[in-house]
């Protein structure tokens, strides 16, 4: 088993053989630095609680292809990012972090979905964007491709 | 809680948007503008989308003219996503596409306007005349990226089968066409531009034959224009009137097909696969599809469940049906055209990836190189 300690100071006994999905803490155990508990000064208990059910769950993805359970984690992995926007963009940053790979994709992809049929407004909320653009410079950006702006599935809500 | 986003984040999720979305967003910041119009950015997601593929259609309805769509690529069912913009400029009914690449996508006039590179996904576009040889229609081409030189190259075969019609090469960079020695003793026959030449490895691939009519397959490496042999399929030089036999890249593997005559009446086509790359032994045939009515088919896509989308041409009752269909079943779609088309134009498909690879840009990058007045570059966006 090994340790690991969020933030907030809380603990986590995760197997080993679930947390080497993340290519930083595999390194810090191969390099034999993972003896006791591992600080992780950038994730709060929160998001690694998350972060641990989806290494829990894929723990056997290679297993996964031979015995069938394709369709389970393809189901799990729709229940997991069914999430709040901010928590789906604490889980990147923690995903990121440690280098999950396959979780990062997952996050990233439900992120893109969220994003891309919202409008302009929505994508600063979103993103804590500051519009920096003069009318004159966005005028000439919706000049060069109109299309983009238009249709009815743009979505002006923010979530 | 304030979110701060690194920049390798933001570009994890941008690669994902579809080319419209960027677009828009454009408009967040100046940030975001400058990220979205950087080339290297372009690169990432063109990289990315290449998962995300859908057929690019032109389509010409008698009366009501021509028109370009997105449609998307399924073994179930073609379904409209876009009706596409046209460039301003430009009349779409005179063009025909003769080939795509990463989002780019040539198209000729008949009307003597030349060419027109386009990304219909961002329409911008750039034309470059073809003043020597204005008959598209007797050519093949093919666009591809020379990952050696950082280059997008188009390769412009002739069909006439004449030793006196060099092939050509434009690479965008140098902004010109130019002469290429033809394959020593390569005679391109009867190829057509309901297809383009295949791109695999590096290299344009096509058949031609010999001056004793023994077809083979040649390729073109585009970087260093070295010319090979490929053997093709035993089988594909049947003693039958072949109506039309090419070569198509599927799942990333060389693919050779043919339409002919058979003994019982009617048409078959047929596909083989080449699963090692230049091995002749693993020419496998994949399938065969007998129709009385069959004039020819050109395979355009494999399936990840194995089904093979076909573009095909049937004639029945003096009209000449056009349409997509998979190796098993018929599409939902098909396109009907009273009287014999002898050249393609009234329905074309491609497989097509979507891209914010600008054109201009890439002409931008050959004109600071040099000037050569005599080729004439005019942008549109």
């Amino acid at each position: 088993m090994v340790k690991l300690k969020s933030n907030d100071d809380k603990e986590f006994e995760v197997e080993e053989a679930a947390v080497i999905q993340s290519e930083m803490i595999k390194n810090m155990i191969e390099d034999g630095c993972a003896t006791s508990v591992i600080p992780l000064p950038n994730i709060d208990s929160k998001t690694l609680i998350k972060v641990i059910e989806y290494l829990n769950k894929h723990i056997n993805m290679g297993k996964a292809a031979e015995t069938g359970e394709e369709d389970d984690l393809k189901e799990f992995d729709e229940q997991f990012v069914n999430m709040g926007w901010e928590e789906l963009f604490d889980v990147i940053m923690a995903a990121n972090y440690l280098n999950i790979h396959e979780l990062m994709e997952l996050c990233c992809q439900s992120a893109a979905d969220r994003l891309k049929n919202k409008s302009v407004r929505a994508v600063r909320e979103m993103l804590k964007i500051t519009n920096d653009l003069t009318e004159e410079e966005e005028q000439e950006i919706i000049n060069d491709a109109p299309w983009a702006f238009e249709g009815p599935e743009i979505d002006d809500t923010v979530n | 809680m304030e979110i701060y986003f690194p920049e390798e984040i933001i570009m994890d999720i941008l690669i994902r948007l579809p080319v419209q979305s960027l677009l828009r967003f454009k408009c967040a910041s100046k940030f975001w503008k400058t990220l979205i119009s950087d080339p290297s950015s372009k690169a990432k997601h063109n990289n990315h989308a290449k998962k995300n593929k859908r057929i690019l259609i032109a389509q010409q309805v008698p009366g009501a003219g021509k028109s370009f769509y997105f449609y998307s690529l399924s073994s179930l069912s073609a379904q409209p996503l876009q009706k596409l913009c046209f460039p301003s400029t430009h009349k779409p009914q005179r063009y025909v596409i003769l080939c795509c690449c990463d989002g780019l996508c040539l198209l000729w006039s008949c009307s003597g306007a030349g060419h027109l590179l386009w990304n219909p996904s961002t329409n911008e576009s750039v034309e470059f005349p073809d003043h020597e040889y204005p008959d598209a229609t007797c050519s093949t081409y093919g666009l591809a990226f020379d990952s050696i030189n950082d280059d997008y190259k188009i390769l412009k075969i002739d069909n006439k089968g004449s030793l006196t019609s060099p092939n050509k090469i434009f690479a965008l960079k140098s902004g010109c066409w130019r002469n290429i020695d033809n394959h020593p003793r390569g005679l391109v026959n009867g190829m057509r531009g309901d297809n383009s030449l295949a791109f695999v490895r590096g290299a344009f691939h096509w058949i031609s034959k010999d001056n004793l009519s023994r077809h083979f397959m040649i390729s073109l490496n585009i970087s260093n224009e070295v010319y090979g042999e490929i053997s093709l399929p035993e089988g594909i030089c049947s003693r039958w009137i072949c109506l039309k036999r090419g070569i198509s890249v599927l799942q990333g593997m060389l693919c050779a097909y043919c339409t002919h005559e058979s003994p019982r009446g009617g048409c078959t086509f047929k596909l083989w696969v080449m699963k090692d790359y230049g091995v002749k032994e693993s020419w496998t045939e994949l399938f065969g599809i007998g129709d009385p009515n069959l004039y020819f088919v050109v395979p355009k896509y494999w399936f990840a469940d194995g089904e093979v989308l076909l573009y095909f041409s049937i004639y029945q009752n003096q009209e000449l049906h056009q349409g997509f269909r998979t190796s098993d079943r018929p599409y939902e779609w098909s396109v009907v055209y009273p009287g014999y088309v002898v050249y393609p134009g009234y329905l074309q498909g491609f497989v097509y990836t979507e891209s914010l690879i600008s054109p201009n840009y890439l002409f931008r990058i050959s004109l600071c190189l040099i000037k050569l007045p005599s080729c004439g570059f005019k942008m549109c966006c």
